[in-house]
């Protein structure tokens, strides 16, 4: 990834650690997702956030 | 992060076999159009990238790196077509030597391939826009808007950016589409249980008293109150004979399905909205390929340069043809995009009251099991599925347009006996004997604890889905935050450095240059200042040479942006051509002063130009290379001016006095030239600009002379004893070498006026050369590092210093 995008991904992880609104989980699994060269696909997301979001449905 | 000490080149483009050897440092290549300048920048676009960014993209017609790459007589032979780059690592100095072949371009060979080296090779393979041509240059400035962006951002390095907040909006969206389902189930299920204990509202001290109704039959504990984790129908006993039925209940449930399928008139508004606009679909089949397409003439549209359609190829009468064509595709697009987002709001509401019909049949249908109609059961749940495919089609324009008619008859689909089973299911629960009160209770808990249960879960979804859309809507905030406070911060420092850049280039006129860049939805406007009589675009009212001037200056601002400290090496493609006479030295100024340390690589025709860039100190002299013309069985005839003194005595050393003879005089008709310049001699004014050499000859020894008793009398007048010894020497000089010229004076005279050597032996001419040299040297900055001629800074009448480029000479000249 080159300087500008790294920095604004950096930038957007750091945000998302010290949020109340998103949950430790998801900002690492999207930490891990949005590094890679391929991004995920929309779906994957989706499901990192109802994984991550929320009580656990019995 | 790296620079070039050598460049060798072999049968690649209209190269047979080259040899540069830059060191490093600047350097211009001077010659006429097609020499073959731009053969090398090819070639070092293809070593460091792997790729000729002029034979890839629009409008190369047909021409590819892999066919035309090589010399036309080595065409079937790309393996001999090979660049190799001698190069040194900017930071730690290692060298290597990097080779790339046009029969394997996406693979190089790199020696020694130590881990920085290799780093900084890869790193220089991801910047193809460390090479720019002046096509390149002019699209940053002149493009329209949603191309410059493009372009901003792929030579920034955006896309990914925007790339990434697509992805984060598609799953917002995506969180969106299923909290809003398990809303839908939320209140199938509510209904359920409101139906169920017969109540309007579902009011926790309303549902406490009718389940402690049953509870108080059963004699059991009675509820303090009711939560969403309150088992309902705690120490409630299974009867031994099966679950029984709760007939009132039962009732109900399909007096609801039976009263839903008879008025249903949110369904009926919504699917005649639907089917109405999906008629508009039909009647015109082209809205749904201008949906389609609509992304690719929006990409397209920005990418028209001339009559040939860049999306498909084919060629139109002309541009504007072309143009209105696409801009005609967009606009019945828009048109579409309004259509379809009606058709998408009326689809949802279309399925969300399939799912509450769906709830309804889900409650009913285990009636008809109690009542032993086991076929009607089978029919209700073919429906519910029936039900649930229609829905899933309403999920996209393709499918869409197959439920069409659908929509128009009978969105439900009702099954044409349903009427009657439901009537007959009525009767039936109807005819179900009484049962003792006990049981009655004892099975309206149970059925209470289950809807109960349910909705607990389908609250429990929603709650979860909340969480996520919330958590969604978190993040791609935050994302948005954090991109757009990036590239403000990028577009205002980008703006900032291109106005300073600008303005240090055009001080004289335009002082006061501010430019504008305004990102907004995928693109990127560009106002300047024009005079400061208001914001325009650059093509408005700005000179073309300005409007390069603006590209390259952008350009500039862009890649010191992006590359940071890793900008070294940057290769222009006869881009500086057109920047106006007047700002020559100032743009040099630029480049040497907020670029020190990149090395720049630069072609021109304009043989006066690449003499200012001498003079200016931004090359220096031994890194011009002159192409002098080119054959196709040779390929460019080169030179380099290098130190031309080195030259002319290996020609006195093969005794070639004409040969030697001849290069002095072109040499100091270069050079005399230039100094003139520098120096503000006056000669004779000749509207071809041709100059004898005598006459820049004695008008540069005049003006020299003139200015040296300037600075004498201004040393005096500010009583600067250092000063005052420092014109001396400078005169001293001056007088020993006007006195070697007297001594040589026949032979001078006969090289200047006659050009007439042919009889000389070098005996004669030793003396002559070093004269010269001699005289030359007067003008030339002592400093190894510098070499650049000497030069006059103010005004003719309001000089200021006698000066160096590097600034080891500085006489001041102005008196106190």
């Amino acid at each position: 990834m080159a300087g500008i995008e790294a920095d604004v991904i950096e930038a957007f992880l750091e945000r998302l650690k010290i949020s109340d609104a998103v949950p430790v989980l998801v900002a690492e699994k999207l930490s891990s997702a949005l590094a890679k060269e391929k991004l995920p696909k929309a779906d994957e997301i989706a499901e990192m956030y109802r994984e991550g979001s929320g009580d656990p449905i019995a | 992060m790296i620079q070039l000490l050598a460049i060798r080149i072999d049968e690649f483009r209209g190269i047979r076999e080259l040899d540069l050897s830059p060191d490093c440092r600047s350097v211009v290549i001077l010659g006429p159009n097609g020499s073959g300048k731009s053969g090398v920048v090819d070639a070092i676009d293809f070593a460091l990238t792997g790729n000729v960014s002029r034979l890839s993209g629009e409008g190369t017609g047909g021409v590819s790196l892999a066919k035309h790459g090589p010399h036309v007589h080595r065409r079937d032979d790309p393996a001999a077509a090979k660049v190799t780059l001698t190069i040194r690592h900017a930071v730690n100095g290692q060298t290597g030597t990097l080779s790339r072949c046009v029969k394997t371009p996406g693979q190089f060979t790199l020696e020694p391939e130590t881990p920085e080296l290799l780093e900084a090779v890869t790193w220089a393979s991801l910047h193809p826009e460390l090479t720019l041509s002046r096509r390149e240059v002019v699209k940053y400035v002149n493009a329209e808007p949603g191309k410059r962006a493009q372009e901003v951002q792929a030579l920034l390095k955006l896309e990914r950016i925007d790339e990434t907040r697509r992805l984060l909006k598609s799953a917002l969206s995506k969180t969106s589409s299923e909290l809003k389902g398990t809303g839908t189930a939320v209140k199938n299920a509510e209904d359920a249980v409101r139906r169920h204990l017969d109540l309007t509202e579902l009011l926790s001290e309303e549902i406490c008293g009718v389940i402690n109704g049953y509870r108080a039959t059963l004699g059991l504990d009675l509820l303090e109150a009711v939560i969403a984790d309150t088992k309902l129908a705690t120490g409630v006993q299974g009867a031994p004979g099966g679950r029984g039925y709760d007939k009132l209940s039962a009732l109900r449930d399909v007096d609801a399905l039976a009263a839903f399928i008879a008025e249903h008139p949110n369904l009926s508004a919504a699917a005649a909205e639907l089917a109405a606009a999906l008629d508009l679909l039909k009647a015109d089949p082209t809205i749904l390929d201008a949906l389609k397409h609509r992304h690719l003439v929006e990409v397209g549209l920005p990418l028209v340069a001339n009559a040939v359609c860049p999306l498909c190829d084919q060629t139109w009468q002309d541009v504007s043809e072309l143009r209105a064509h696409l801009e005609g595709k967009l606009a019945r697009s828009e048109a579409a995009a309004t259509l379809e987002g009606r058709i998408r709001k009326s689809a949802e509401e279309v399925a969300e009251e399939l799912q509450r019909l769906r709830g309804l049949i889900q409650t009913a249908q285990p009636h008809s099991v109690t009542v032993g109609r086991g076929g009607d059961h089978a029919a209700l749940l073919e429906w519910s599925n029936d039900l649930a495919a229609f829905e899933a089609n309403l999920g996209s324009l393709e499918t869409l347009a197959q439920v069409g008619s659908r929509l128009e008859t009978n969105p439900l689909g009702t099954p044409t006996t349903l009427t009657s089973t439901l009537s007959e299911l009525r009767v039936d629960i109807e005819a179900l004997p009484d049962q003792s009160t006990a049981e009655d209770a004892r099975i309206a808990l149970t059925i209470a604890e289950e809807r109960w249960s349910q909705l607990r879960q389908a609250r429990a979804s929603k709650a979860k889905a909340t969480a996520a859309r919330t958590t969604a809507d978190a993040v791609y905030q935050a994302y948005n935050e954090v991109a757009d406070s990036a590239l403000t911060k990028l577009y205002d420092s980008v703006e900032s450095n291109f106005s300073d850049y600008y303005r240090q280039i055009n001080a004289d006129d335009e002082a006061a240059f501010t430019a504008g860049l305004a990102p907004s939805a995928g693109k990127l406007d560009l106002e300047v200042d024009f005079y400061g009589l208001g914001m325009f675009p650059p093509m408005a009212y700005h000179s073309e040479g300005h409007q390069d001037g603006m590209g390259v200056c952008l350009y500039l601002a862009l890649i010191d942006q992006v590359l940071g400290e890793d900008f070294r090496v940057a290769v222009l493609d006869d881009v500086v051509t057109s920047v106006d006479t007047n700002h020559r030295r100032q743009f040099c100024n630029l480049l040497k002063e907020v670029f020190p340390g990149v090395q720049f690589i630069i072609t021109t025709h304009d043989e006066v130009w690449a003499r200012q860039m001498q003079s200016s100190g931004l090359i220096d002299r031994q890194s011009l290379v002159r192409f002098h013309g080119w054959s196709v069985e040779g390929g460019p005839l080169y030179g380099s001016a290098g130190d031309f003194w080195k030259q002319i005595e290996s020609d006195l050393d093969r005794d070639d006095v004409p040969s030697a003879a001849h290069k002095l005089r072109r040499n100091l008709e270069a050079s005399m030239a230039d100094i003139a310049e520098s120096l503000q001699a006056r000669v004779v004014y000749r509207p071809d600009n041709s100059h004898d050499l005598g006459a820049l000859f004695n008008a540069v020894k005049g003006r020299h002379g003139e200015l040296l008793k300037k600075a004498a009398s201004s040393a005096n007048s500010w009583s600067n004893e250092v000063a005052e010894q420092q014109v001396e020497s400078l005169k001293a000089d001056r007088t020993q070498a006007i006195q070697a010229q007297g001594d040589e004076n026949w032979a001078i005279n006969a090289l200047v006026h006659n050009n007439d050597w042919a009889t000389m032996t070098r005996a004669d001419f030793d003396p002559v050369v070093e004269t010269c040299k001699q005289f030359v040297d007067l003008f030339t900055c002592s400093s190894a590092e510098c070499e650049s001629w000497i030069y006059v800074s103010g005004t003719p009448g309001n000089e200021e210093a006698l000066r160096c480029s590097c600034g080891a000479l500085n006489v001041n000249l102005r008196q106190k």
